[in-house]
Formats: structure tokens, C-alpha cells, sequence
């Protein structure tokens, strides 16, 4: 397998122009050596990934066990303030996210490593999952406690704004030029990082936030705490999980052998030099 | 809808699109694995084969 990656890349690095994305033997041989790591093929990656599923999908039962017991404790006019227990968790590991995403494009423009791009990647996709979510419970708890599904208020409007910088994002993605492709997501990750501190403080410290508006005291913000846990635990892997997935694609085109016509001359002056 | 149903949907929305979304990267996982099992294709037989064959 690391002969046929090495040959491809030779191959394809003398025919590659100036945007083909760099396969030089350095590269390839970077991608090969984490293979067993990137590939989960080993048996501790996927005793680890088992184990994380577990733990995470235990962790979500025994909030919604929780969940539903409270339901009997608190009156019925708060029943729907349970669901703010799982927004703020979600909103919370959005920003998480548009942070990793953050700090992997400045790590792409220091060092220019594909590992940095990955990341950057899988913490975007993670994001715009996330931040759907929170903008799902959002709508749903909007609807219920104030009677609309949106009010436009500087919380909903910087959400929404987040939500279509990191599907901008994602469309970014579909630049052709590999290494123009990383430079300007690099760029584009940290600009749109920018807004997660306005969606924090018009939360937090404007007068018509969710927060002021419901007192997640007692048992609820009990639940709250308890809900971080797996949510959190959810987004690591997620992006873990995504972030090993464009390892492998990278190395299945990197390992890619090329068609004949490029490979066979040197195949027939092999044959003619015996 | 009642305020018990705005809250199961709640959950139901933010805990399904993470599932959703773990169970693509599975796929994905599984499609990568499938692609890098399959051996590398031979080459193609070209015109610079058939003249290198010996007669």
C-alpha cells in the first residue's frame, strides 16, 4: 500500500500543475505514517470510539430520564423551559466549535498543514450542525413561551447570522484550488469567528435575552449542568470523528494510482531495458 | 400543540440532527474503509504495452 502511494504521488506530482494539491513524497509519507491512527482500523481507535458512542448515548438517557422526572416537580407553565436546558449546551459547543475552527485557520496560516485545514473543516461542519439545532430549539421555545416563531430580536438575529457565516463557510469549500481552497476557509474561519462574541452578549447583556426573560433557577438549572456533559462529550467526538474521516479521504486520493497513460511508458521502458 | 409537545419536539429536533449527522459520518467512515480494501486497478492496456510485449 505504501509503495503504490508513493508511486502514484511521484506520478502525480510530475504531472501536477501549479494548483494540484502538493503530493510530494514528504506529504504522502506524513499521510501513510498516521494511517493506522487515521484509518480507526486499530483496534484501540474503535474500543475507543465504542466506548465514547456508550458513554455519550448513556449520558443523554440519564438527562432525559432526569428531564422527564422534573416534569412532575415544576409547574406546567415552566414545562417548556426544559427545552432551554439543551439550547444553552448547544449554543455553548457552537461556540466551541467556531473557536476550534478559529484557532485551526490561524494554525493553517502560521504552519500551512493540511492537518490544520481538516480541522478547521470538521469544526465548521460540527458548527453548522450545531448552531441548526440551536436555532430549532430556539424557534420551538420562542413559539411556546412568546407566542411567534421569530421576533428578531439581536439573540435570534446574530444566531441566524452564525448560522449562514459557517454555511458560507461550507460553500467555500467547493473552490477547486486545494491550496487556495484552505488559504481563503484559513481566512474566512477566524472573520467569521468574529461574530460568536456578539451572539454571546446579546444573550447575555441585553435587556430582551432569553436569560432575563426565564430564571433558570432550582431544579432546571440543575438540568442544565447535568445536559452539558453529553453535549459536550457529542461535539468532541463528532469533530473528532469528522476531522479522521478527511484524514482518510486524503489519503485515499493521495493513494489513488493513475490511469494508463501516464504510468505505462514507464512501465514499457522498464520492459524494454531487461 | 401544547407545551409538552413544543418541548418533546424541542429535544427531538436538537438530539435527531446530531444523530442524524453521527450516523452520515459512519457511513462515511464505512464508504472510506470499503474504497481503501479495494485493491489498486491494473493498468491500462495501452499502445506503449502491446509494442513493448516480445514477438
Amino acid at each position: 500500500m505504501q509503495q503504490s502511494v508513493e508511486t502514484a504521488s511521484t506520478v502525480r506530482s510530475s504531472i501536477g500543475g501549479q494548483d494540484e494539491p502538493r503530493r510530494d513524497s514528504a506529504t504522502v509519507a506524513a499521510l501513510v505514517s498516521e494511517k493506522p491512527n487515521a484509518s480507526g482500523a486499530g483496534g484501540i481507535g474503535n474500543l475507543l470510539a465504542a466506548v465514547w458512542i456508550s458513554v455519550c448515548i448513556l449520558g443523554v438517557a440519564a438527562a432525559l430520564v432526569i428531564c422527564g422526572y422534573q416534569l412532575r416537580e415544576i409547574s406546567a407553565g415552566q414545562f417548556v423551559h426544559e427545552v432551554l436546558c439543551l439550547h444553552v449546551p448547544l449554543a455553548t459547543n457552537t461556540f466551541v466549535a467556531g473557536a476550534v475552527a478559529f484557532v485551526a485557520g490561524i494554525m493553517f496560516l502560521w504552519d500551512r498543514s493540511s492537518r490544520w485545514d481538516d480541522l478547521g473543516v470538521a469544526a465548521a461542519k460540527v458548527a453548522v450542525v450545531l448552531c441548526t439545532a440551536v436555532l430549532l430549539t430556539g424557534l420551538l421555545w420562542t413559539r411556546c413561551a412568546r407566542g411567534e416563531w421569530w421576533s428578531w430580536t439581536p439573540h435570534q438575529t446574530f444566531s441566524l447570522i452564525l448560522w449562514v457565516l459557517y454555511l458560507i463557510y461550507l460553500l467555500l469549500r467547493a473552490i477547486r484550488s486545494p491550496q487556495t481552497r484552505a488559504a481563503v476557509c484559513a481566512v474566512y474561519g477566524v472573520i467569521a469567528f468574529l461574530d460568536v462574541p456578539l451572539v454571546y452578549m446579546s444573550a447575555n447583556l441585553m435587556p430582551d435575552s432569553q436569560s432575563a426573560a426565564v430564571s433558570m433557577a432550582g431544579p432546571l438549572r440543575l438540568t442544565l449542568f447535568i445536559w452539558f456533559v453529553p453535549v459536550t462529550m457529542i461535539t468532541i467526538g463528532l469533530i473528532v470523528a469528522r476531522y479522521r474521516l478527511s484524514r482518510r479521504e486524503r489519503l485515499l486520493v493521495a493513494a489513488t494510482p493513475m490511469s494508463g497513460p501516464v504510468t505505462t511508458p514507464t512501465q514499457a521502458q522498464r520492459a524494454r531495458a531487461k | 400543540m401544547n407545551e409538552l409537545s413544543y418541548t418533546v419536539f424541542g429535544f427531538a429536533a436538537g438530539l435527531g440532527l446530531l444523530v442524524l449527522y453521527a450516523m452520515a459520518l459512519w457511513w462515511g467512515h464505512r464508504a472510506v474503509s470499503r474504497r481503501m480494501s479495494v485493491p489498486a486497478a491494473p493498468a491500462a492496456n495501452t499502445i506503449a504495452d502491446h509494442n513493448s510485449r516480445p514477438r
